[in-house]
């Protein structure tokens, strides 16, 4: 990945921090950027970055600036653009998804209504995850997913934070192109957090092909069935498959023709395999095969392998 | 009798401008309540948009700057409110209610819109009163200038 994108996300990311911590995160050296996957923000601690070998404080000088509650509200405001009101459903699941397509998670107190949780007050910590696309990544792997020319329904698992949604949008990209002996393909993305095609008033801001049609900010149970109608696809993609409700639309997709392309959290193969979610899955024969993420020495591989 | 004609004339326009611009933010507090309820945009998409708007657009061009600028969108409005020429209009708007949930917004911007049409027709009214005793005023210098030169 060239060094210079990787730390001009960085720099984007660390733009929507309130002001004071925007400075102390620009701070740091260009190579600590083009490595850092997260900046962190906790009521009462010093901000850090998460690289690959672990967290550091972005301060380096004592005595170290802790982060306040208003520093989070802000937070809030700066991503929700002062329209929290307008972000209700994404907060009540404790993220945000900022300009940029950099995802926010956020820790605090729950607000309950009936057993649900319908807003987040009191925040007492920040996430901001620094997504990157990576053009190419997916070269070597997509072509084992072939068959025949034929695109094979495929789930991509690993344990968070390895670049699951990185590969799946770049397989997406791979897909809706073409290249080489992959025939290109329409393909649907039900981007139900906005993360994958990173829309911006109706234009895609990450490379997700030229035969790409988006369904933005929509549950997938609900999106799936919308873009079989509307789009036509040969190919949809999702993100994170959580809830049995998408399984089932899923299902209904692959009845219909259109193979999947989905992730999903599993540290390994085995944990794949306990999950009650997994065996639905293979039950509805809706994925074909697998890639399992694996990183070893801050070194990623990715093992194609048969469901 | 010209002199007077002329500042009559003036005030006039002043007054239908103040109108005119009270009725634009009635309208664009009800697009703003409209563009929450309908399509869950978010308040800098909608000022972006109303700053297009022919009679009241300075207004969100002020809030939208102030807010490029690094003012939070509470600070932005009460600033923008300053430069309202219309005192009752500028007193309506700074009691919007821009933060809270999608109910309590909507709400505020409603009944802001309410008030704001109340305002204008109330504005209208004595407008026209106003007028009718002008036109009457000069009526009666017209008259009495004929008989003068009589």
């Amino acid at each position: 990945m060239d060094e210079r994108y990787a730390v001009e996300r960085y720099e984007q990311a660390a733009a929507i921090l309130p002001v004071r911590w925007q400075r102390a995160a620009m701070h740091l050296p260009d190579w600590q950027k083009a490595q850092a996957e997260e900046l962190r923000l906790r009521v009462g601690q010093p901000m850090t970055v998460l690289l690959p070998e672990g967290e550091i404080f972005v301060q380096q000088e004592q005595p170290r600036t802790a982060v306040a509650q208003a520093d989070l509200e802000q937070l809030c405001d700066i991503v929700t653009g002062y329209s929290r009101y307008a972000v209700g459903d994404t907060l009540s699941h404790g993220y945000l998804t900022a300009t940029g397509g950099f995802r926010v998670g956020l820790c605090g107190s729950a607000v309950m209504h009936s057993g649900h949780m319908t807003n987040l007050r009191d925040f007492s910590s920040a996430t901001i995850r620094i997504s990157r696309e990576r053009i190419g990544l997916a070269e070597k792997v997509l072509p084992q997913l072939m068959t025949e020319g034929t695109f094979s329904g495929t789930l991509i698992y690993s344990p968070p934070g390895l670049g699951k949604t990185t590969l799946l949008r770049d397989m997406i990209r791979l897909l809706s192109d073409g290249s080489g002996q992959i025939p290109a393909r329409r393909v649907a993305v039900a981007d139900e957090r906005g993360e994958i095609a990173v829309m911006h008033q109706g234009r895609a801001q990450m490379a997700v092909g030229c035969h790409t049609d988006v369904l933005d900010g929509c549950p997938k149970a609900l999106a799936i069935p919308i873009l079989l109608r509307s789009a036509n696809p040969q190919i949809i993609a999702v993100d994170e498959i959580t809830q049995p409700e998408d399984l089932q639309a899923m299902a209904h997709a692959a009845n219909c023709g259109a193979s999947l392309l989905a992730t999903i959290h599993a540290g390994s193969r085995e944990e794949l395999e306990q999950k009650p979610l997994f065996a639905k899955l293979l039950e509805m024969k809706v994925f074909s095969a697998a890639v399992a993420i694996r990183c070893e020495n801050g070194v990623r591989s990715y093992e194609v392998h048969a469901l | 009798m010209l002199s007077g004609t002329l500042i009559c004339r003036s005030w006039i326009s002043e007054k239908r401008r103040d109108i005119r611009l009270t009725e634009a933010f009635a309208a664009a507090l009800e697009q703003m309540e409209g563009e929450i309820r309908w399509k869950n945009l978010p308040m800098p998409r909608i000022l972006q948009g109303l700053q297009k708007n022919a009679r009241c657009g300075e207004f969100f061009q002020f809030v939208c700057g102030e807010m490029r600028q690094g003012s939070d969108l509470y600070d932005a409005w009460q600033k923008a409110c300053g430069t309202v020429p219309v005192k009752a209009a500028e007193d309506l708007l700074r009691r919007v209610e821009l933060c809270g949930d999608a109910q309590q917004i909507m709400g505020s911007l409603h009944l802001a819109a309410d008030e704001a049409h109340r305002l204008a027709a109330a504005m209208t009214q004595r407008q026209r009163q106003n007028e009718r005793l002008c036109m009457a005023l000069g009526g009666c210098l017209t008259a009495m200038l004929v008989i003068v030169l009589i």
